[in-house]
């Protein structure tokens, strides 16, 4: 493929908390980088009863999500075998609803395109990347920092990482776009997003997925990839081999 | 040989605009089949065809899929099986009204059908309403109407046709369909930010699929099954998708006919075979009289910023239309905002023409608008391929047909991309 140029999100390591573990190393945060294009991300570590994860810091910018986007519809990789590589196929109208691209969230993507993107992200990285469950999502939520919601949004995502960071050093868990994870029923987006009041962002923000999310795709069958109508969803992602190559 | 066709001037365009008004009254049969069951007959099996057809059955209980008709029976049948998901027994055609072919159209139409929906690629669109008009059938069609000159024209002509017969012809220029934007419209042409001075729309979003050649296919099935990468399917973007922005300048300006056009564009990312021959970028200014300008960006490549919005520009005052969700921005001399209901779009196309069908509402006729906004289109086009100073009227009564003579599957070859200063009108 042609050469990706992106733009990393403003990350600012020095604000990262060091989850405290009691074991005898504690965990740091990391680098990820995917090599191929020179693209990178920082994961931040956060303490769970059931061991460490690492979580992103931010929300999934689309200069992280466009270079999936590129190799799954890449002629090359396409004609090499359809179940090669799943991934979202180009919508018709422009996803991100003009409100920016490069630094801004990743947004309008069904959970079914969340789980492609972290199964791509897994093998080309070699650490198995996936959506956050909610009760690892709970856990990386401290409820504070500062948030993009309805009242200083001006109807529009804003580039990740604009905001301060919450107590673990993590960015945009409240607001911006929802989140998707894995919830005790199936895939629920979490968080609110530019959308919701600044009062009812974090937990009381729990979405259920619905069509009327994808009720005005006027493509039939309806993409299975993108939500025509849901422009409040994006994606955060998790791993728990941090420490594979520390 | 077809016999030499006049030549259309701007003013004939700006009469049949102030026509659409005049009474229409309803035929006989469209009282008499008031309940009996409409029979669809559905041209074009595609992703958007099928949206289309599941919205006309959605659109009244009575309606049933009649016939079937593409040109590739793999596409045909996948699109009945997912109309049937949605839809049941309804969409259910027997075999022998399943028709395959460049020829398909034509059987649809004769196979005892009410009305038809249109949504093949474009190139055929002209035709496909010609003999669906002159059938006296109900039609939906898909934007835009043609991708040549010589395509609008045969469109004018089934215009006419379609108000003589009092049939329906219904566009799928979608926003013109949209609650909160008819509102808007309405807003300015009464004038809430005065005459309009200067208009500047966008469509700058990111490229569309591709479908890998695959041994077997001809030439012409590659071509076709990558419609929208090539000119004389799609007509280019600036025709096939930006035409959106064009009809609402066009609706904007009250279907006033632009003078001419000068655009710039070429095809800057756009690489390989897949991409067929069309741009990736159009910049192009319409000339209005009484030196009105209106001004069209579009761009089809990734990693940019994307922007759909029309930015209407009026002597007391300005709108700002957003082209994604219809919501719109009024300043200077009016701050009107809309406080109506928002119902989606494709679904009132044909609930609007289903009640025009059955009779509960005038027929439709949106023949002129859409022939103007598709010919602004290609003129945008023209203007861009040649890097001339297109006028309208040259770019309208052009003997350019795209497209080879004849269709059938075999070789086709790769068709140019254009050179601005040495291709012509």
């Amino acid at each position: 493929m042609r050469g990706v140029k992106v733009i990393a999100p403003a990350l600012i390591p020095s604000m990262l908390f060091i989850a405290s573990c009691g074991s005898n190393s504690e965990p740091s945060s990391f680098t990820e980088t995917i090599e191929d294009v020179d693209y990178s991300f920082e994961m931040v570590p956060v303490q769970s009863e059931q061991g460490v994860f690492w979580i992103s810091q931010t929300e999934v910018p689309w200069d992280m999500y466009d270079i999936f986007l590129e190799i799954v519809n890449n002629p090359a990789n396409l004609a090499a075998g359809v179940d090669a590589i799943s991934g979202p196929t180009p919508a018709y109208g422009s996803v991100d609803r003009g409100y920016g691209r490069n630094g801004y969230p990743a947004l309008s993507m069904s959970a079914r395109a969340a789980e492609a993107y972290c199964a791509w992200l897994s093998s080309v990285t070699g650490r198995s990347y996936s959506i956050p469950t909610l009760g690892q999502w709970k856990i990386a939520n401290s409820e504070d920092g500062t948030a993009w919601h309805r009242w200083n949004s001006d109807n529009s995502t804003h580039p990740v990482g604009t905001t301060e960071p919450n107590s673990l050093g993590i960015f945009d868990m409240r607001g911006n776009t929802g989140e998707w994870v894995i919830g005790p029923d199936g895939p629920v987006v979490v968080g609110g997003s530019f959308r919701t009041p600044d009062e009812e962002l974090g937990l009381k923000s729990i979405l259920t997925p619905t069509p009327e999310w994808n009720k005005t795709d006027p493509q039939l069958p309806r993409s299975p990839w993108w939500l025509a109508d849901a422009d409040f969803v994006g994606l955060r992602i998790i791993t728990i081999d941090g420490e594979a190559d520390e | 040989m077809e016999k030499q066709m006049s030549k259309v001037t701007r003013r004939d365009f700006v009469k049949s605009a102030s026509a659409v008004t005049a009474a229409v009254t309803l035929p006989a049969w469209a009282i008499t089949e008031n309940r009996s069951p409409i029979k669809i007959g559905f041209i074009g099996c595609g992703g958007r065809g099928t949206g289309a057809a599941n919205q006309a059955l959605q659109a009244n209980d009575n309606s049933v899929i009649w016939a079937m008709g593409d040109a590739f029976e793999d596409r045909l049948t996948s699109s009945m099986n997912t109309l049937i998901g949605e839809k049941g027994d309804r969409a259910e055609v027997p075999k022998d009204r399943l028709f395959v072919g460049f020829d398909a159209f034509q059987k649809v139409i004769d196979s005892g059908v009410d009305m038809v929906i249109l949504t093949t690629p474009p190139h055929f669109r002209p035709e496909h309403i010609a003999a669906a008009v002159k059938a006296k059938k109900h039609v939906f069609c898909e934007k835009p109407m043609a991708v040549d000159g010589t395509g609008v024209r045969s469109v004018m002509k089934s215009t006419k046709l379609a108000k003589a017969n009092g049939t329906n012809l219904v566009a799928g220029f979608c926003w013109r369909y949209n609650h909160p934007l008819r509102a808007t419209y309405k807003k300015i042409h009464e004038g809430a930010i005065g005459d309009i001075r200067s208009i500047f729309a966008t469509y700058y979003t990111s490229p569309l699929w591709t479908k890998p050649r695959q041994d077997a296919w001809s030439d012409m099935e590659w071509q076709m099954r990558n419609w929208v990468h090539f000119g004389w399917l799609c007509g280019d973007h600036i025709v096939e998708q930006a035409c959106h922005s064009i009809d609402k300048i066009n609706w904007a300006m009250q279907n006033l006919t632009p003078i001419s056009a000068t655009a710039v564009g070429g095809r800057q990312m756009h690489e390989g075979l897949e991409r067929g021959n069309i741009y990736d970028h159009f910049g192009v200014v319409y000339e209005y009289e009484n030196d009105i300008r209106a001004h069209l960006h579009c761009r089809q490549m990734p990693h940019c910023y994307n922007d759909n919005n029309d930015f209407i520009v009026g002597a007391t005052g300005t709108c700002v239309a957003n082209g994604w969700n219809g919501s719109a921005k009024f300043s200077g001399s009016s701050s009107w905002n809309y406080e109506g209901d928002n119902p989606n779009m494709y679904q009132v196309e044909h609930d609007e023409m289903h009640e025009a069908i059955r009779g509960d509402r005038p027929t439709i006729n949106d023949g002129d608008f859409m022939a103007q906004s598709t010919m602004m289109a290609i003129l945008g086009r023209e203007a861009a391929y040649t890097g001339g100073r297109v006028s309208f009227e040259d770019a309208l009564n052009s003997t350019l047909r795209l497209g080879p003579a004849k269709y059938k599957f075999g070789e086709l070859a790769m068709p140019a991309i254009p050179n601005p200063g040495e291709s012509r009108v």
